[in-house]
């Protein structure tokens, strides 16, 4: 078995007419933490939403496979039925679908399998006890009314439950305070394992603190200029992008 | 649910005759591919009708660019010393929530679909089950091979 989770060569991708990734290579493997940190409108959440193909970007060239299969063509829920989940910078607000009902045909539509029902709220009301999250929030609407911190948990609740192959985090630390930042660390820590791979974006340096992370990417202006281990985060954190913009 | 070519008109009357009396309307419609929705209603509070309550709320949802929905709301108030209140709604399923429920491994139709059973659920609650259930199934139905 290969250890390859997602190969990305050479990609290219618009918004609109502009152009926004301009030659993406990224390799991750199975049981590896990957971070790509950049400056506004480097292309960040552009990688994130053309993974998974979302029709409002526009990819031009290049090719994604994920575990040995070319997914460039693919429709989104079949990419998340083959098991990539994202977590959303700002997540949408679905009046009148309760959280457990959303998460229990969800799961339904990825595993193929019927849930059964008491194991499901089971389970459910474990991982929301480990997020320090109220059990009140499963019957409520999913993300209506919901604080900001309550929709990032919430984000890090459904990636537990679905149980994905591979994650990518999208900026899911900003805004959030400590307390709720070691949560999220804590949802990522009983997730990962050998055969899955997270991918983090973000601004903050805090939440790889508590991670190991194997490596860091730089990206500026629609290409990785440049990939380290954890210390490039904390000299970035130091001295900025500066050095890495032309 | 309306389809092109149709024109769902509607609405509701209430009058309020005697005093410390209440009223709720809630109306919700959906429309799609070019459809037509339109509300009406009038609340009448009578001067007798001292110390009455009304609320009146409509809700309109819309699958596409092309559906149209019409509030046309009328009150009649004789009297002061009454609480009434009007709220309108419309919106439209946005590419992004279907993206977000996309990306949860759900089908282009199955995420409408959610969309909308979530939209009627404060209706569908009110019916004994049998119905909601029938209600659902409908919802479905409407929904399936809608996505052109």
């Amino acid at each position: 078995m290969s250890k390859e989770l997602l190969n990305i060569t050479d990609l290219y991708v618009n918004a609109g007419d502009k152009e926004i990734l301009k030659g993406i290579n990224l390799k991750i493997n199975k049981g590896e933490i990957h971070v790509i940190m950049g400056p506004n409108g480097s292309g960040k959440t552009t990688t994130a939403n053309a993974i998974l193909n979302n029709p409002a970007y526009k990819k031009v060239s290049g090719k994604v496979s994920f575990d040995g299969e070319d997914i460039g063509n693919l429709k989104t829920d079949e990419i998340a039925r083959k098991g990539v989940f994202m977590s959303f910078q700002l997540p949408e607000e679905i009046p009148g679908v309760s959280v457990t009902n959303f998460l229990k045909y969800a799961k339904n539509k990825i595993t193929g399998k019927p849930v059964k029902i008491f194991e499901f709220k089971d389970e459910l009301k474990n991982y929301m006890n480990e997020l320090n999250m109220n059990s009140k929030n499963m019957e409520r609407s999913l993300n209506v009314g919901f604080s900001g911190g309550e929709k990032k948990k919430n984000e890090i609740l459904q990636m537990l439950v679905l149980n994905p192959k591979l994650v990518i985090l999208d900026e899911t630390d900003s805004g959030l305070d400590v307390d709720a930042i070691k949560t999220v660390s804590k949802g990522i820590e009983m997730f990962k394992n050998d055969e899955n791979a997270v991918l983090i974006i973000t601004h903050n340096t805090k939440i790889l603190h508590s991670l190991k992370v194997d490596y860091v990417h730089v990206l500026v202006d629609g290409k990785i200029v440049k990939t380290g281990s954890q210390e490039l985060a904390e000299e970035i954190e130091e001295s900025g992008y500066i050095k890495y913009k032309s | 649910m309306q389809e092109v070519g149709q024109n769902l008109d509607n609405g509701f009357k209430v009058i309020h005759n005697s005093p410390n009396t209440s009223s709720v309307i809630n109306a919700k419609s959906i429309s799609k591919n070019g459809g037509k929705c339109t509300y009406r209603s009038l609340v009448r509070i009578n001067e007798n009708a001292k110390s009455s309550k009304s609320s009146v709320s409509c809700e309109s949802l819309m699958l596409d660019d092309i559906s149209v929905s019409d509030t046309i709301p009328t009150s009649d108030i004789k009297t002061d010393d009454i609480e009434f209140s009007h709220e309108a709604k419309i919106g439209k399923i946005s590419d992004k929530t279907i993206f977000y429920l996309m990306s949860r491994g759900l089908s282009e139709e199955d995420a409408k679909a959610m969309i909308v059973r979530g939209f009627a659920y404060p209706i569908s609650k009110e019916l004994p089950v049998e119905y909601a259930v029938e209600m659902n199934n409908l919802i479905n139905m409407e929904l399936e091979g809608a996505i052109g």
